[in-house]
């Protein structure tokens, strides 16, 4: 069987962690990074009442979308890149250094992006609606545990 | 919680963990190809420190996994308390990197360049 990427199977951990995989199972789609923060998007705008802060943060589930795309073209880039520089015998430690300096300063990067998207979210969202968007995975493995 | 996973997911980065990918194949291709006994078990010793090192630094990734998600999940949490488990992450992401690249050096210098070759032909990649 043909191995998943590592940044997937790293969702799927992740998924598992936070129990997300069980009710996001429930429609048997794939638990792509598109899928997921559609589904976020869509639990935005159900739990999220008041329809400006709902759309603004619904934006912000759109640029965590855009995020993480760009985050695996990266990634296979950078595999790619590390694949060739691995192979190559001839390949100077400067070499691998520069790789991983440029690597983790775009990683830096998109950190602080998502950190500024956290941060902004949580000015949209009140602390009730939080919990909310928590319970409503709770409410959905309820459902898909009653289903087995 | 969905938000957390996947702010969590952006925060930890893809990539950091690449070099434990295809760690198995250079196994493989170390045990089959490589004739000469005792350079074969030089390499291989290197191999299982390389796999050693990537599976320390998993499990210790997992354990900050772990932590910033109940940072995350938590509405209370600051911005900074975030950043902070952000940057010890990092930081272990950089003393592992380091660790890696010496290894692989190491490796290197068991091996002639067509044994190199043979143990990572280029062209096939296992992700």
């Amino acid at each position: 069987m043909k191995k998943l990427p590592i940044v997937f199977r790293r969702i799927i951990l992740l998924l598992l962690i936070t129990g997300v995989a069980a009710c996001a199972g429930k429609d048997k789609q794939e638990k792509t990074p598109d899928r997921m923060t559609e589904l976020l998007r869509q639990e935005i705008l159900t739990v999220v009442t008041d329809t400006d802060r709902a759309n603004e943060a619904a934006k912000l589930a759109d640029k965590l979308r855009q995020t993480f795309a760009e985050a695996e073209k990266q990634y296979e880039k950078d595999f790619a890149t590390f694949r060739s520089l691995n192979a190559n015998y001839n390949a100077k430690e400067t070499a691998f250094q520069a790789f991983f300096m440029n690597m983790n300063t775009t990683v830096r990067a998109r950190q602080r992006r998502v950190l500024a998207i956290h941060t902004k979210m949580k000015t949209l969202i009140t602390a009730e609606e939080w919990k909310q968007l928590s319970d409503v995975r709770k409410d959905a493995l309820e459902v898909d545990l009653k289903q087995l | 919680m969905l938000i957390a996973t996947l702010i969590a997911l952006l925060f930890l980065g893809s990539g950091a963990n690449f070099m434990l990918d295809g760690l198995d194949q250079t196994k493989d291709n170390v045990k089959h190809q490589i004739s000469d006994d005792s350079v074969r078990e030089a390499a291989l010793d290197v191999v299982k420190r390389l796999e050693d090192t990537a599976k320390d630094y998993a499990k210790a990734d997992g354990k900050d996994e772990k932590a910033l998600l109940k940072l995350i999940q938590d509405f209370d949490s600051s911005a900074a308390e975030v950043k902070a488990n952000m940057d010890a992450s990092f930081q272990q992401r950089l003393a592992y990197q380091k660790e890696m690249i010496a290894l692989r050096f190491e490796l290197k210098d068991k091996l002639s360049r067509e044994q190199w070759a043979k143990v990572f032909p280029e062209g096939k990649a296992t992700k």
